[in-house]
């Protein structure tokens, strides 16, 4: 099978199912509404603008979170990486640390830094961490010293060892570390708008859950769908732009 | 003809390569017989593993026919076997000897029948000592013969096989050829043979053929007319064997030429 | 061990006691940070439920769920992914379908599980089941396509059956990879269970963490988080000790 007829074939499976949904459906079904149920509703959200606002909210504070997670995780995970010492000993507390669920620290954050602004921030950047961190310190640790040496040796200059050699051999993990922590970070962030009623689309799907509205609540799993589908395609567009200038730097 | 199993007319094989489509095998006429024992030989990539994976039901004919017992077929026919030369990855691992020689009956028989089944084909082949052993603890004659028992479970009326013994030392060669005759001589069974070894060939077949040039054809065809009972030393000092040695590897360098 | 061994271990082990001593005093020091509990109070609240025995019905809840969970995730994702991995149209079929559900989060699944089955077992079941399942059927149809294409071609000259070949020949072969998916599943399957418990369904670890934070009892509540991690980890070694116990055949082949 060639690719037009392939394409196609995947595609009908999902429209297929809409489309029987949509014929067979029963527009009162409290569990089950029609497709078209959920577009009136995301219609009338958006008419308000509570969809929109919502969405912004929990972009906002994942695209945050996830700067600031990058940022502190390349950091701390070089730095750390640099030394054998230092990320050996610490190994071991990192493994420990890591195998608690990020979306269990939640209730732990609430209790201690309330469920204010700073909350969502703070636990999201704290769960979007540790994937990065772990990937580049990795990555750090795996730069084969001869290429080090190769830096020393040259007698380069800080700033191009940082740009020619540590950059492009770190990137990757960094990359590959985004790729795990972005979705967790969108987990998180709903989580927290859940339990600690923050503006986003984690609290309007609780409350369409309350008022047992079902059209709202598929409108709003939908939403998050195409987030999700849409962050991961930009993900894997940088990851594929990333690999192409960067050829065939081991991961 | 229904004294022939196999029947080939003007049977033409193209597989994708690198390059397009490449003509593996052209104007290929040829018939098997009944309980014959038939040879192949020839350089590499003259066809001879493409022309027994047709004859297999693995690869279909890109023009002319090929018939199992007058019939066409797209997949491997009712009765036939094929015995691949790298048994490492024919064989299941995880199955102890006598698992794997019940995986092609287990479905169709079971209890007495299937124990006696198995019985009989690890006999004809003498592995019923090692029948609680696993693969990787088998040397590779004992693995290929663990093949051929597995293929001879099922009670085969075609067995096909791929140079089955290319990979085993000349010692353990030669006890598996005088095996292989003795198991065809007792089964009944028609035997397709592939191989690059000529003494092989005219050793243990009725009839060789010699496939050559790329396109792969039938450049000849010898009857190496030997008696029924051969062995090892005396068999291959005969004149006829000798001759047929000499024809045959004249034909194969000529055609390498 | 050798000294150079001791030495390493040691300084393993410092980072992790400096935090939690510098936690204490930091606590201590400042008459007990509000809210923050000193990692003694959270030693003897740990004790505490535990002996009471709700820590450990709690955690049997979780550790039931997600193991269900994961039976029906193996039941239903393994056959599903060796199908994918079989039938070419099959998995044309399905995969784009697969490719705009398997990015949805569990936590925004639970809301519409809830509409569904209400605050219930089959919440959590549903959702973690659904979350779960992903790197089971991708591992499954990643070890029948990275089959020896000989496999294949020996089931088709014995003349065994689809269905034959599926379960004694490529499931088999495909083992070790089937097993990568599966305990990753395995992971998931008690996180999204943990996660399901906080929103979905008043049971279990995960609400008794939520439990103790919204009564503002912050010693049981890094207790819980403790608990949920220490589950995490034994249950996961567990699973490897049984593997290795109970399919020796396979070990044979991997």
């Amino acid at each position: 099978m060639n690719k037009m007829p392939r394409i196609l074939l995947s595609l009908a499976t999902p429209v297929a199912l809409l489309c029987v949904w949509e014929a067979l459906g029963n527009r009162a079904s409290p569990i089950a509404p029609p497709p078209q149920t959920w577009l009136a509703s995301a219609a009338a959200m958006l008419a308000t603008g509570e969809l929109q606002r919502a969405v912004m909210a929990t972009l906002m504070t994942v695209l945050l979170s996830t700067f600031i997670a990058g940022v502190a995780g390349t950091a701390m995970g070089a730095i750390l990486g640099a030394r054998p010492g230092i990320s050996d000993a610490v190994a071991p507390t990192f493994e420990f640390l890591r195998s608690v669920p990020p979306p269990t620290i939640v209730p732990v954050a609430m209790l201690l830094i309330g469920s204010g602004t700073v909350l969502g921030a703070t636990v999201v950047s704290l769960a979007a961490l540790w994937p990065i961190l772990l990937n580049v310190l990795q990555a750090t640790r795996s730069i084969h010293p001869t290429l080090i040496h190769t830096g020393q040796t040259l007698r380069i200059s800080t700033r191009s060892k940082v740009m020619n050699i540590y950059v492009p051999s770190i990137l990757p993990s960094v990359i590959a570390g985004l790729r795990v922590a972005v979705p967790l970070a969108i987990i998180v962030a709903l989580l927290v708008e859940m339990l600690a009623t923050r503006p986003g689309i984690g609290r309007m799907l609780l409350s369409a859950q309350r008022d047992f509205d079902a059209p709202a609540v598929f409108a709003l799993l939908s939403t998050v769908g195409f987030i999700g589908v849409g962050v991961n395609w930009a993900l894997e567009s940088l990851d594929r732009y990333v690999s192409k200038k960067l050829p065939n730097i081991g991961r | 003809m229904n004294s022939s199993v196999f029947s080939c007319e003007r049977a033409e094989v193209s597989l994708p390569s690198a390059t397009g489509t490449k003509v593996i095998l052209q104007g290929i006429d040829l018939q098997v017989g009944r309980q014959e024992f038939l040879c192949l030989v020839g350089g590499s990539g003259t066809g001879k593993t493409t022309l027994l994976r047709v004859l297999g039901g693995f690869c279909a004919p890109t023009s002319g026919t090929v018939l199992y017992e007058g019939k066409a077929f797209r997949s491997p026919a009712e009765g036939v076997v094929t015995v691949f030369q790298d048994y490492g990855n024919a064989l299941l691992p995880w199955r102890t000897v006598r698992a794997n020689v019940a995986l092609g009956i287990e479905k169709k028989i079971s209890g007495a029948e299937l124990d006696r089944r198995i019985d009989t084909a690890l006999a004809l082949v003498g592995l019923k000592k090692a029948e609680l052993e696993y693969p990787a603890k088998l040397s590779g004659g004992m693995q290929q013969r663990l093949q051929i028992a597995r293929a001879l479970a099922l009670q085969p009326k075609v067995l096909l096989m791929d140079e089955p013994f290319g990979a085993l030392d000349a010692m353990t060669k030669a006890k598996l050829q005088d095996e292989l005759r003795n198991i065809q001589a007792s089964t009944g069974a028609t035997i397709v043979f592939i191989t690059h070894d000529v003494d092989e060939a005219i050793y243990l077949g009725d009839r060789v053929i010699l496939l050559a040039g790329s396109p792969g054809t039938i450049a000849s065809e010898i009857r190496p007319s030997l008696p029924e009972r051969r062995d090892q030393i005396s068999t291959k000092e005969m004149p006829e064997y000798l001759h047929a040695r000499h024809e045959l590897l004249e034909r194969l360098h000529g055609a390498a030429r | 061990m050798t000294s150079t061994s001791y030495t390493r271990r040691g300084r393993q082990w410092l980072l992790p006691v400096a935090l939690l001593g510098a936690w204490q005093l930091a606590v201590m020091a400042n008459n007990g940070l509000n809210v923050l509990p000193t990692p003694m109070e959270i030693g003897r609240a740990l004790v505490e439920s535990f002996v009471e025995g709700r820590l450990l019905a709690d955690a049997a809840h979780t550790f039931a769920a997600a193991l269900a969970s994961w039976g029906i995730c193996l039941l239903v994702g393994i056959p599903l992914g060796m199908a994918l991995g079989t039938f070419r149209t099959l998995r044309t079929m399905l995969s784009l379908f697969i490719e705009l559900l398997r990015p949805l989060p569990a936590v925004a699944l639970i809301p519409l599980a809830v509409l569904v089955f209400g605050f219930s077992w089959r919440t959590e079941i549903t959702v973690t089941v659904f979350a779960s399942i992903w790197p089971l059927i991708l591992s499954s149809r990643a070890g029948i396509e990275g089959l020896h294409a000989r496999i294949f071609e020996v089931a088709a000259t014995l003349h065994l059956g689809k269905w034959h070949t599926l379960r004694s020949v490529a499931m088999p072969a495909a083992f070790s990879q089937i097993l990568v998916g599966a305990r990753l599943s395995f992971s998931l399957c008690l996180v999204v269970s943990v996660v399901a418990e906080m929103v979905g369904n008043p049971a279990g670890l995960g609400w008794g963490l939520v439990s103790a934070q919204e009564a503002m009892r912050a010693s049981e509540t890094f207790a819980y988080l403790f608990a949920i991690g220490v589950l995490g980890v034994c249950a996961n070694y567990a699973l490897g000790f049984v593997v290795r116990r109970l399919l020796p055949g396979l070990a044979q082949a991997s």
